[in-house]
């Protein structure tokens, strides 16, 4: 009997599996990837739309609804009452923060970049003065070494959009601001990568 | 009853509808369809579970049968664009239904996340399958294998689709290279 039984599932499943075969929706597996691959999503997107009939779906209020949600409304337990029961010990009233204290906890910026790298066009300018070049390595060291990072990044878009050059004289870099930022409109001729080591960092003035 | 939503899935079963209108409900959608037209919207029937497993079940399905009211036409894809639909997206879900289709009716999620991952880029691919899966597009069974849902069933032309996919043009180079995140994520 059981035999009897398994093969008439094996017969069903060859039914089925004929009946796909047979069915306009039989294409090889290996071929519909094939066929995905090689199909642009612009294609693919339009095959899809001659072939989709979005449902008609409309939201709305209804009087049972509304009842139901006016119901759960009055039943349910005030915020104090259901904070209680997470066990989160004592309230803290919302208080009024400002730009300053958000800019401590890294959430804004205090000023824009473009502002920064203005700031620090400035900087550069006034302290190269008469000699019209500042040391590369002395300009770019801060109080530590995240903001002697980060005036190194903002040193290297001066140098990239033309507020300043940068030369090379022996194994010593130094930085010429420009009164006028001079942009490279056909891009950076070349590109220097300028490790931050100790080293040079101990050896700025 | 047709047009408003009324829970998660749009429309309205038959023993519903039977309630509601009596007997002669089949009579009345016949005239609601024919009605429609006009709005190029039509009334369609959809009985569970018929293209996700190619089981026949009439008698057993017939009360639980859905019926939906859905676009007669086509839309044009700046149409799709102004109601929230992506290229990308329609794409992933293109390819998606495709290998669910070629493969029987089910397919492992892995693989499907790695065909949109092509078209869409492979973060994209995560999100979107969880949007399709949410959306009723697509159905995870106990087994985790991916199956078409019940808003396939309701929207899509499966025969057209698979028809358009077989007789699309061959391979080209420039079309088949995978996308990058920054890519995808562009398009608005």
């Amino acid at each position: 009997m059981r035999a009897i039984t398994s093969l008439a599932r094996v017969v069903g499943l060859q039914s089925a599996h004929l009946r796909f075969q047979s069915s306009s929706l039989f294409v090889d597996p290996s071929v519909v990837k094939q066929k995905l691959d090689s199909l642009s999503r612009e294609q693919l997107a339009e095959f899809l739309l001659l072939s989709w009939h979005p449902i008609v779906e409309l939201e709305q209020l209804t009087l049972a609804s509304t009842k139901e949600a006016k119901e759960f409304w009055e039943n349910m337990l005030s915020f104090f009452e259901r904070r209680k029961r997470l066990h989160l010990g004592p309230f803290d009233n919302p208080a009024a923060t400002d730009i300053g204290e958000l800019a401590r906890m890294r959430v804004v910026e205090e000023k824009a970049y473009t502002r920064k790298m203005q700031d620090l066009w400035n900087e550069l300018k006034e302290r190269a003065g008469k000699d019209e070049t500042v040391d590369y390595w002395t300009f770019i060291k801060a109080s530590d070494f995240a903001h002697t990072v980060t005036r190194a990044q903002l040193v290297s878009f001066l140098v990239s959009y033309g507020y300043a050059n940068l030369q090379r004289k022996g194994n010593a870099m130094f930085l010429v601001p420009n009164a006028k930022p001079n942009p490279h409109l056909e891009g950076s001729p070349l590109s220097l990568p300028i490790p931050i080591t100790k080293e040079a960092l101990v050896r700025a003035k | 009853m047709l047009f408003f939503k009324r829970g998660r899935v749009p429309g309205a079963r038959s023993w519903e509808l039977k309630t509601g209108l009596g007997k002669g409900y089949t009579k009345i959608l016949e005239r609601l369809d024919e009605n429609l037209k006009d709005l190029d919207l039509e009334v369609k029937k959809v009985e569970p579970q018929t293209q996700s497993d190619f089981k026949h079940v009439p008698e057993a399905g017939e009360e639980e049968s859905r019926y939906f009211v859905r676009l007669k036409g086509t839309l044009a894809p700046k149409e799709a664009r102004l109601c929230g639909w992506r290229i990308d997206n329609l794409a992933a879900l293109a390819a998606a239904l495709a290998i669910v289709v070629s493969k029987q009716g089910k397919s492992e999620r892995k693989e499907l996340e790695n065909v949109i991952g092509n078209k869409a880029g492979r973060w994209r691919a995560l999100t979107l399958m969880d949007t399709f899966l949410r959306s009723g597009y697509l159905e995870e069974d106990e087994e985790g294998l991916v199956k078409l849902g019940w808003r396939t069933r309701a929207e899509l032309d499966l025969p057209s689709l698979m028809t358009l996919l077989a007789e699309s043009a061959g391979p080209s180079v420039e079309d088949g290279a995978p996308v990058d995140e920054d890519q995808a994520s562009m398009e608005g």
